[in-house]
């Protein structure tokens, strides 16, 4: 198992090395990881338009800053990696730009009745996602990652570039805020 | 682990629908990235091209020092040939000093206007005390070795 990892991290290597020589090699990156970065964004950005606005400026910046990607260790940093910090920096940048626009869609929130529908403890991932809005950006991330996703707590530590268990003290500490808003139905 | 975390890792994940978006964006890419080419391989090529033309220039220059002089003469659109001409004549003249001769003897056998200067030679004239002089003609801007040719031998 650790075998076939180990040639696709090499595959995937000489792959990224290709495309850095000729630019028409990232066609196999963009097939194999258009689908990947494509959903991690439809989690947090539900919106089609906005979404494919999003995906266009990832593979775009990926593209153009491609000879930038360096090979640090091959454990630590990976081509997907490298690839969802730039799908999660172009996420923050989109809510920082629409800032304005959620403090007063918050302010109209904060003002609605709460959901009064009765919250058993199965939801469903439209009700996670709804719990997710009031989570910061870096929870909002840190969990579509981990349970949207399904990546493993080292794969994560590699994009968000932090150890292993700082992601699960964040991962813990941004589940019970959810927790939190689920029990609480403070997701309407 | 805990349930609400195995749960939340249980839960069905939406998927986005497989739209036409992913080929459009790739179209998109390969006309932006692959069809055009980069603006720095336009600039390389343009600086390249140029730097080969300055070198081609200065290796001309090195050569043969009348492009330059006729480069400068057109680039500053004053080119006259007669005046390079000019120039060439007056180094030579520096190097050499015309002499008159006066044979009124050779002046009645020959008509000057029928000659044309065909070729320069240098006459030099050695001395001794004990042997009579000795006048040795050369062409001028010939190969060194077939340079002197002695015509006069001693006694001229």
């Amino acid at each position: 198992m650790k075998t076939n990892e180990k040639d696709k991290t090499v595959n995937e290597r000489e792959i990224v090395i290709k495309a850095k020589k000729d630019i028409r090699e990232f066609d196999r990156l963009y097939t194999k990881y258009y689908p990947r970065i494509n959903s991690f964004v439809y989690h947090r950005v539900p919106n089609e338009a906005e979404r494919n606005d999003i995906v266009s400026n990832i593979f775009n910046k990926a593209m153009r800053k491609l000879g930038t990607f360096r090979f640090l260790d091959s454990r630590k940093s990976s081509f997907s990696s490298w690839l969802y910090r730039i799908a999660i920096s172009e996420i923050n940048q989109y809510f920082r730009n629409r800032q304005r626009q959620d403090r007063i869609v918050g302010m109209v929130r904060h003002n609605e009745t709460p959901n009064t529908e009765d919250f058993s403890y199965e939801f469903s991932y439209k009700q996670v996602k709804k719990a997710m809005q009031n989570l910061s950006e870096n929870d909002q991330n840190i969990i579509a990652l981990r349970f949207f996703e399904k990546l493993k707590h080292q794969e994560i530590a590699e994009i968000l570039n932090k150890k292993e268990g700082t992601v699960k003290v964040r991962l813990h500490r941004a589940l019970n805020r959810l927790r939190q808003n689920l029990e609480g139905g403070n997701f309407g | 682990m805990d349930k609400f975390e195995e749960k939340l890792l249980q839960i069905k994940v939406d998927k986005p629908e497989a739209g036409q978006f992913q080929q459009q964006l790739r179209r998109q890419l390969i006309e932006k990235y692959v069809k055009e080419k980069p603006t720095y391989q336009t600039h390389f090529r343009l600086a390249f091209g140029l730097a080969c033309l300055l070198v081609f220039f200065a290796v001309l220059t090195v050569a043969d020092p009348r492009v330059a002089l006729k480069l400068n003469e057109l680039t500053w659109n004053n080119f006259q040939p007669e005046k390079m001409e000019q120039r060439s004549n007056d180094a030579f003249a520096r190097e050499l000093e015309y002499t008159t001769i006066n044979n009124p003897q050779l002046m009645q056998q020959i008509d000057a206007g029928e000659y044309e200067e065909e070729k320069a030679y240098i006459i030099r004239k050695y001395r001794s005390h004990n042997n009579k002089p000795v006048m040795v003609v050369s062409e001028y801007k010939s190969q060194p070795g077939s340079m002197i040719k002695q015509t006069s031998g001693k006694g001229i």
